[in-house]
Parts: C-alpha cells; structure tokens; sequence
C-alpha cells in the first residue's frame, strides 16, 4: 500500500496568525519546500469569509496556487461550532444547515474530505451523510485526545458507522489519543514558567495514571498546591490532559476499514530521528497494514507552546516526513 | 503561551482626537463569529477603560460590547485585529510610552466541557508599546 504525505495548514499557525502570508504565499512556500503533494486547509482558518463568503478570487487563487505547485488539496477541516450562540445553541437541524456549506465548498473545491469532530450526534451524522454523498465529498470523524479509537464516544458513532455502512462516512485517527510521552518542549515551558522538577514528577506521574483526565488533573492541582508550586504554569499545565492522550496505538487496527484520511499529530524529534511523545515506529507500522492507500497530513501542534522565533514550522513539518517515510518504508510501505 | 503572544502587538495602541484606538488579535488558532466574544477589558498605562467608554469597530459600524452576543454570522478573521475605539478625555500622546493590558473571553462554541457549558477562553497579555 502506498500513503501519500503531506501537510495541513495548522502546522504553520504561528506564521499564519502572525500575517507572515497570504493563502497563495503559504502554498507556494509548502511547495518549494517539497512539503505535499497533499494539503490540508482549515476552512475558519484559511479562508476568509468560510464558507458563505468565500470570495471567488479566492478560491481561484487558491486553486491557482496547488496547481502551479503540483500539490493536491486532501481535506478541508470543517467546525460544529454548536455554541454559537451563548444561550440558544444549534439542533440537530441547525447543526446539519451549519455542516451543509462547508461540505459544499469542500465539493466545489474537488476535497475528497472534509475533517469533522466528535461531538456530532448519530442523527446529525445520519442526515449529513446523503449532503456528502451528493457531493463527493468523505466525512471524517477526527479520532483526537482525550478520546481514542474505542472510548465510549467513539464507539457510539462506530455503531452508527455500521448501522448506515456509507462510505462517506469515515474516521480521521489523529496521533494525539496514543501517544507515549507528555512533549519534553512543553514540560521545559513549564519549567521556564517556575514549576519544579518535583512538580514535573508529580505531573507526569498524575498524566501516567489510570482515570478521566480532567480528574487526574484535579488530581495534580491538588499535590502541587500542596508542593507549593506557582500558579501559572499549574494552569497551562491542563491542555496536557486534553492534547495528549494515552490510548493504547494498537487499537488503530479496529478503524482501519472506515478510515479516510490520517492526521500524522508532532511534537518533536530527537537527534537518533524518532520523536520522544509519539511511537512513530509502531504507527507507521499499524497504519502500513492498511488494506489500500491512505493520505497523510503532517500536523505540526508544537506551536501550542512554542513560539514563532523558537521554531521553523516549514522545518520541523520535512523533519517529520522524513521520519515517516523510513518508519514506512521499514514496514513494508511505499510513500508519494 | 504563544497564543496570548498573538494578542497584542508593537503598534496596536494609537492615539485618536477621542482617546485611543486599540487593536486586539484574537487567541485562538481560527476566525470566531463575534458572537462568541463574551468579553473584552483594557487598561492602559495602569488604569482600566470602563466598558461603557469602549466601541467595537466592525464594518462601518460602532458596537457595544454587548451588541456582539447576537452577531452569530459575523467574524472576526484570524489574521485580522478587531479595533476598538477608547474614549478618554486625558489620553496620553503618540509617542509615549506605555503599558497596555488586554484581558479577552472567547467562547470556543465547539469545544464542549459540560452539559451547557462550551470552553471560555480567558487570555490576558500585557505588553509595553509606544502610542502611535
């Protein structure tokens, strides 16, 4: 089997929220740095006016730009966005007229996937299925910490994946639910912010042990107040409980079938070329086991504690690549 | 972290024959509608700006902070500030050097943590500019 590589656009958020580029220029840069052939764009990131009023020198420009670059855009990130109002939040219908546009731009735009998120009702996803399939376009559960291929959420819209047994409804796994180790770049933030190597301990067991994650942070709270450890860095400490999860990487095999797309999630890398949080070896040879070809987005999300002067996106994101095409390549599978 | 490092920047406080202008980035990675603003505190130099004294400026139209609730198709581009019009009668001048303090509550309407309840994001940056 063959997986074709390439990036989403949310590995260069820093550059992005900085106004380093223009969509076109973004583009033109992942080609030059021999980043695809596929991409990956975010639709309340990447375009203006998602997804009613997208103008259409937009899109042509964004058209323009994969194709002088020989890329191939594979999915396009789509949002539920329920809340939107404080009070009066979206039913199923709502919910439904609020997917239908961005899963037609993605149509317009020739994406074969669009990226939805747990939290999707099995009604909604029933009444979403037929809009797919009119427009050619897969829809793809993101499968992301702290949920994992078989926690109860997962599983509920497993059974609805059976029961409808459409192909345009699928799983996106996204590395984050099986990872190994928190990200040494985050816990050395938390150091910087004053917390001790003691309290880092105390974290780290807190993240190790068995239970919902936001109790185990409460858990964590609970000792480093009693360690005396600042505030500040306690608090940031939260989003590791919820960006990384620990589900076990062999249970990626149950989604196989209905996947659809893969999110290739990143911290890090080491000098030996392996990342520290994240079993590259044993995903890539899971993944490899694939009954027919897959896409692959490297998505970068160190920029959630590393700051745009700390660290080159572009870089990191070949870095990566790199990584997975030997780990595949070891485990029997070509890569384009 | 690197998104409250997004909030402010070098020229985001400039001086207006009312007060000041001010320019907010969001501290999320993608556009919210403006609906999702739940709040907006700035204190300039030390001294909070009363709410009242502050406009929203979208579009040609000058808001109150809670205008926005009700904007559910509005957005608030990414890579866009959001301005915000200061009314103060003893506004300091271009050129002076000051600290500004932006405390911003988003409602992250996808991200749900409770029965009824999405994410808050509260993001508080502080940074020392000189007045446009």
């Amino acid at each position: 089997m063959t997986i074709t590589m390439g990036v989403t656009l949310f590995s260069m958020t820093n550059e992005w929220m900085a106004g380093l580029y223009t969509l076109p220029q973004l583009i033109d840069e992942v080609g030059a740095r021999k980043l695809g052939p596929g991409v990956e764009i975010i639709g309340f990131q990447s375009l203006r006016g998602f997804p009613h009023n997208v103008q259409s020198s937009e899109i042509n420009a964004l058209r323009d730009a994969i194709e002088r670059n020989q890329l191939k855009l594979v999915a396009l990130a789509s949002n539920a966005d329920v809340a939107n109002h404080k009070t009066r939040w979206m039913d199923a219908d709502a919910s439904v007229e609020y997917m239908r546009p961005q899963i037609e731009l993605a149509g317009k735009l020739g994406v074969p996937v669009v990226r939805i998120q747990i939290g999707l009702t099995p009604e909604v996803l029933e009444k979403l299925e037929p809009i797919a399939a009119e427009n050619k376009v897969k829809l793809g559960m993101e499968i992301h910490a702290p949920e994992g291929p078989n926690t109860p959420k997962v599983m509920a819209t497993r059974e609805v994946y059976e029961r409808i047994d459409s192909e345009y409804l699928g799983f996106i796994p996204d590395f984050s639910a099986t990872m190994r180790a928190i990200p040494p770049g985050m816990l050395e933030k938390l150091r910087a912010g004053g917390m001790s190597d003691e309290g880092v301990n105390a974290l780290d067991r807190a993240w190790k042990s068995p239970g919902p994650p936001f109790k185990r942070y409460m858990d964590f709270v609970e000792e480093a107040k009693g360690m005396g450890e600042p505030e500040l860095p306690v608090s940031q400490a939260k989003l590791i409980f919820t960006m990384f999860g620990r589900e076990n990487l062999e249970d990626w095999v149950e989604l196989l079938p209905r996947t659809v797309h893969v999110h290739g999630k990143y911290y890090d890398i080491d000098d030996s070329g392996s990342s520290p949080s994240i079993d590259y070896e044993g995903l890539m040879r899971v993944f490899a086991g694939a009954d027919r070809d897959l896409t692959m987005s490297t998505e970068w999300e160190g920029h959630a504690f590393l700051e745009i002067e700390d660290q080159d996106a572009f870089d990191i994101v070949a870095r990566h690549q790199d990584m997975c095409r030997r780990f595949l390549a070891k485990a029997g599978a070509s890569t384009s | 972290m690197t998104l409250e490092a997004n909030v402010l920047r070098a020229q985001s406080l400039r001086s207006t024959p009312e007060g000041y202008e001010v320019d907010v980035h969001l501290a999320w990675y993608r556009s919210l509608p403006l609906s999702c603003v739940e709040n907006i505190s700035i204190k300039i130099a030390g001294k909070e700006v009363p709410s009242e004294q502050m406009r929203v400026r979208y579009l040609n139209r000058s808001l109150r902070l809670e205008e926005l609730g009700e904007l559910v198709d509005d957005w608030w581009f990414i890579q866009d500030p959001l301005t915000i019009d200061v009314a103060c009668s003893d506004a300091r001048e271009s050129g002076a050097e000051v600290e500004l303090e932006v405390e911003l509550a988003t409602r992250i309407p996808y991200v749900i943590i409770g029965p009824d309840m999405a994410l808050v994001q509260r993001t508080r940056a502080i940074k020392e500019v000189t007045i446009q």
